[in-house]
């Protein structure tokens, strides 16, 4: 199967999986951090939000610098 | 190296019923079954309706699935029903309109909702698919049919008994349908442990479920054996997907068996037989609880490891990862029960280490998505469909993302502390529940329907349309749900405060409620085009991976991408990819462990508070609540002295030490500060549950509801914390300006003189409780308040007449002059002991239809309103109530409020 340049120039399937990711992701986070006024926010929630935000982080780092599934 | 992309077992064809050999006849029972059952076939199956719907004249494997189905699409129905319902009730409050359901109905709709749709709608179509899939795959032929057939059949009779019962004659009454919960939280519903009593179908409905599901399990088991047997030494390795099929078979014993033991020792309890221990029951629940929803969960991870190698037409990243994620999956998932029960007084150590635990169950999911994702790496633009199958694959993936990741912050102790039963919680679970598992089941339904009914789908255009509004509705519904949390609302709560904002949401919340059912239809019809006007489905020649993209392809206007398999070579050794699998695991173990330390010591204090007493500061309040159904009884000493009712008395800046246990069914002691921190609780019988809070530097009235649902009159429940002025008193300026603390349930702030406050049909002053706080200057106080007539019926506790006729309430305030014996008035608060006194000539019997006027001349100081006392309350229309039936019952305070005279 051969595939037109124009086509290969989109979007592929594992982009728009990382792009879904993202949107998950950010929103778990924004809802998350919805209570950045309650007092215990820095002790009690900060951490979880933060360890949530950097695995989302590592996971984008470490697929893109993959080798592909070949 | 060449590699199939499900791992290398050679699916072999369903074989249809395999003619039995004359030595291996059945038993005579069995063969009347089967005879009375191809009796009923042959004849159904003249009926083109039923020959399609049923797939009558297929193998008995797919006629009993396609059962399944229809019960499941039958469930799933009637649960969006009762959905459909529950909103517009909410709806009705949210706009101060009438409400056309009792609350026994209106708490009912939302348990069945989840029980219909739970186990009736998602856990048959999952029993359903992956037992047909699984013996497809694995070229099984499926044996033991009546044993197959009894699991059904007690699966959906489990799901009418726990509907209850209801009457037909003399007058339909539903409103013995349980209103309890998708969970029960022992002893809610259980005859005298609760006031709310539900029948023991409910109980009986339970103990079937476990029958059915466990004799599938063990069906599924007994099959799987057989393969093993027959492949042993040719099996090369089974399909990933395959590995989370047998993960299910596994933890569906292991959890049920705990609700089994639940709901037994709940039935015991019932008649009388046993110990008591509500929070043990709930622990052992839990355990099913929580590995309910992760077997829920294995929906769209096995739609995963299933299905994006067939649409990539590649294997898997990594197997071994697949491997570890199931075997991890399967460990951690029964052991987690007390993440549910944080608030309760559980050691503190097992609080921790359930949180420790929860923390590793994001491993197998890490493993998962990154594999799954990472699957996809080296795919081209041209090489890939988005056709239906693979759009809700990509809304499952996005959708556990968005609800995933917010399980990590229920699971920290401190933070569960806010969000605890708030319709944060809910949206949580509705974005697990419907964006990843039931989007996740959409990509299998779309991609195995086909097989079931031998047709391709009939409208792309409809799976299309389908695809994009349920999109829109389920996005919208788990925002909305979280908009709601995140202001303190509580979850399964028909009386919220009605504030613009929160208005606002609930309408929005509706709207995308009714898009998301109104979603379905679009399905509903293509299923249904499908099974009559459907392109035959030809598999002649096509490998199992070959169908399932032809058949998705069937969802698309203009598919491009070839169906057939490609020849797959392995270029990146497995040694890399799995380097990269184990570089990722590191570094999640490591978030893991750093997020462990950071948040240990504020989850353990915050545990062992609840556990254990506090010590207390000097000058402390001391409060003893008791939560009955459905109010607080108080006692205080301290600077303040006194019992109450709803009412927790105390001063400024004051600490307040409470200690905390339940006469009836569980409660939660909630007070949903933003800029102080929550005091939230849950407080059971036979347990004493303790806080300690510093109370608001600003004098006011809080509110204070009660935070965990404990029956049909859950709403009224809720008390105030009454932050007293210093002495000579003050304005409740302050209190408006600061907002309150923010909590969202601090009942209104209104100008007494000449106020006109009307009682509803919920038998409570302007849809709030407390009623509006009430603010006046010293001397005379004059307002009025008014209980119409149009507000009485059988769901307004305050006229303690339950009958099936329409008027029988009217009739008896007809025949009492319109007056009911309690007593209504203005009350001073004591501080010394006095508890609340009447003030002198305030005080009057309610009356009903004509408004009261109170007025008097009042010093500066803290007065209460309406009525003070809980109203006893028994739902019995015409002797109904019964131990069979259930029953309702409970002490009520409804139409009451806050006086606030400024000096």
């Amino acid at each position: 199967m051969s595939a037109t340049g124009a086509a290969e120039r989109g979007i592929t399937p594992f982009t728009w999986f990382g792009v879904a990711v993202v949107v998950g992701a950010a929103w778990a986070l924004i809802m998350g951090l919805e209570y950045v006024n309650t007092p215990t926010f820095l002790s009690g929630d900060l951490p979880t939000i933060l360890g949530v935000a950097a695995a989302v982080a590592a996971f984008l780092v470490i697929g893109w610098r993959a080798p592909a599934n070949e | 190296m060449t590699e199939s992309t499900n791992g290398g077992a050679a699916p072999e064809p369903a074989s249809a019923e395999a003619p039995v050999p004359v030595f291996e006849k059945p038993p005579a029972i069995i063969q009347f079954f089967n005879d009375t059952e191809e009796a009923i076939r042959s004849r159904l199956a003249k009926r083109t309706f039923f020959e399609r719907v049923f797939q009558l004249n297929r193998d008995w494997m797919t006629r009993i699935t396609m059962l399944m189905v229809v019960a499941s699409v039958f469930w799933g129905v009637v649960g969006a029903f009762d959905i459909f319902g529950w909103r517009t009730q909410v709806t009705a409050f949210a706009l101060g309109q009438q409400l056309h359901l009792s609350n026994q109905e209106i708490y009912s709709s939302i348990t069945l909702h989840g029980i219909r749709m739970l186990f009736g709608f998602a856990q048959q179509l999952e029993l359903a698919l992956f037992a047909i899939i699984f013996v497809t795959a694995f070229g099984i032929t499926p044996r033991h049919k009546w044993a197959y057939y009894l699991s059904v059949f007690l699966l959906n009779l489990s799901l009418v008994l726990m509907e209850g019962p209801f009457y037909i004659y003399p007058q339909f009454n539903d409103n013995y349908f349980p209103a309890l919960g998708w969970y029960f939280y022992s002893p809610l519903g259980i005859r005298g442990l609760s006031a709310y009593v539900a029948s023991p179908l409910w109980y009986f409905g339970w103990i079937a479920l476990c029958a059915a599901v466990l004799i599938w399990a063990g069906w599924m088991m007994v099959h799987f054996l057989d393969w093993w047997r027959s492949h042993r030494g040719q099996a090369r390795r089974l399909p990933p997907f395959a590995l989370f099929v047998i993960a299910l078979v596994i933890l569906l014993p292991l959890s049920y068996v705990t609700v089994l033991a639940s709901s037994t020792w709940d039935l015991f309890n019932y008649f009388g037989v046993g110990p008591v221990d509500p929070l043990l029951n709930q622990v052992v629940f839990w355990f099913f609880g929580h590995g309910f929803v992760y077997i829920l969960f294995l929906i769209p991870i096995t739609a995963f490891y299933f299905l994006v190698p067939v649409f990539a037409k590649r294997p898997i990243y990594s197997y071994r990862a697949a491997v570890a994620a199931a075997v991890i999956f399967t460990i951690l998932t029964p052991v987690l029960s007390i993440h549910h029960l944080y608030l309760t007084p559980v050691p503190p150590w097992s609080a921790w280490l359930t949180m420790a635990l929860t923390f590793l169950i994001i491993i197998p999911s890490a493993i998962t998505f990154f594999t799954v994702w990472m699957t996809l790496k080296g795919v081209k633009k041209s090489e890939w469909q988005w056709n239906a199958v693979t759009l809700f694959l990509l809304l499952s993936f996005a959708g556990t993302m968005a609800g995933g990741l917010t399980g990590p912050d229920n699971n920290t102790i401190a933070f569960d502390v806010d969000v605890h039963n708030s319709l944060f919680i809910v949206s949580h679970f509705h974005a697990i529940a419907l964006l990843s598992i039931a989007a996740g089941g959409f990509a299998v339904v779309y991609a195995a329907f086909p097989l079931l009914a031998g047709r391709l789908w009939y409208s792309p255009r409809l799976a299309q349309v389908h695809f994009v509004t349920t999109a829109i509705g389920w996005s919208g519904l788990v925002m909305f749900m979280d908009f709601l949390g995140t202001d303190g609302i509580l979850r399964r709560s028909l009386i919220f405060p009605r504030t613009a904002t929160i208005v606002d949401y609930q309408l929005w919340l509706t709207a995308f409620v009714v898009i998301s059912i109104g979603a379905q239809l679009f399905f509903a019809a293509n299923l249904v085009l499908t099974l009559f006007k459907g392109e035959l489905l030809s598999a002649q020649g096509l490998s199992l991976d070959e169908i399932v993209r032809k058949m998705a392809q069937s969802t698309h206007p203009k598919p491009t991408v070839p169906i057939q398999d490609v020849r797959f070579t392995r270029k990146t050794p497995r040694t890399r990819r799995e380097g990269v699998e184990r570089a990722w695991i590191t570094i999640v173990v490591v978030l893991i462990v750093s997020v462990l330390i950071a948040t240990s010591p504020l989850a353990y204090s915050t545990s062992a508070g609840i556990s254990t007493p506090p010590d207390p500061p000097a000058g402390s309040e001391f409060v003893d609540l008791v939560a009955n159904q459905y109010y607080w009884a108080v006692q205080e000493s301290g600077s303040v002295v006194g019992s109450f009712s709803n009412l927790i008395v105390v001063h400024a800046g004051q600490w307040v030490v409470v200690n905390a246990t339940a006469a009836g069914a569980t409660a939660g002691f909630y007070i949903p500060f933003r800029s102080l921190p929550t005091v939230d609780i849950q407080v059971l019988p036979d347990a004493m549950s303790y806080t300690i809070f510093q109370a608001p530097s600003t004098p006011g009235i809080y509110g204070a509801p009660d935070s965990e649902y404990n029956g049909p009159w859950f709403g009224q429940d809720a008390a105030a914390l009454v932050v007293l002025p210093p002495a000579g008193g003050s304005t409740l300026a302050a209190f408006g300006s600061a907002g309150g603390d923010g909590d969202v349930y601090n009942p209104p702030v209104q100008s007494a003189n000449g106020n006109f406050l009307i009682s509803d049909e919920e038998g409570l002053f302007e849809g709030s409780v407390p009623g509006p706080t009430l603010e006046a200057a010293a001397g005379p106080v004059s307002f009025q308040c008014y209980v119409p007539m149009a507000s009485i019926g059988v769901d307004n506790y305050l006229v303690n007449v339950t009958s099936t006729d329409p008027n029988g309430q009217v009739n008896y305030l007809n025949a009492h002059n319109d007056t009911l014996p309690y007593d209504f008035g203005l009350y001073s608060i004591g501080t010394n002991g006095s508890g609340v006194v009447p003030v002198p000539g305030t005080v009057h019997p309610l009356r009903v239809g004509t408004p009261m006027a109170e007025s008097a001349t009042l010093a500066a100081g803290v007065y209460e309103y309406g009525l003070v006392s809980p109203i006893p309350y028994v739902y019995n229309p015409s002797g109904e109530s019964s131990w069979m039936t259930g029953s309702d019952a409970g002490n009520i305070m409804g139409i009451w409020g806050i006086l606030w005279v400024d000096p």
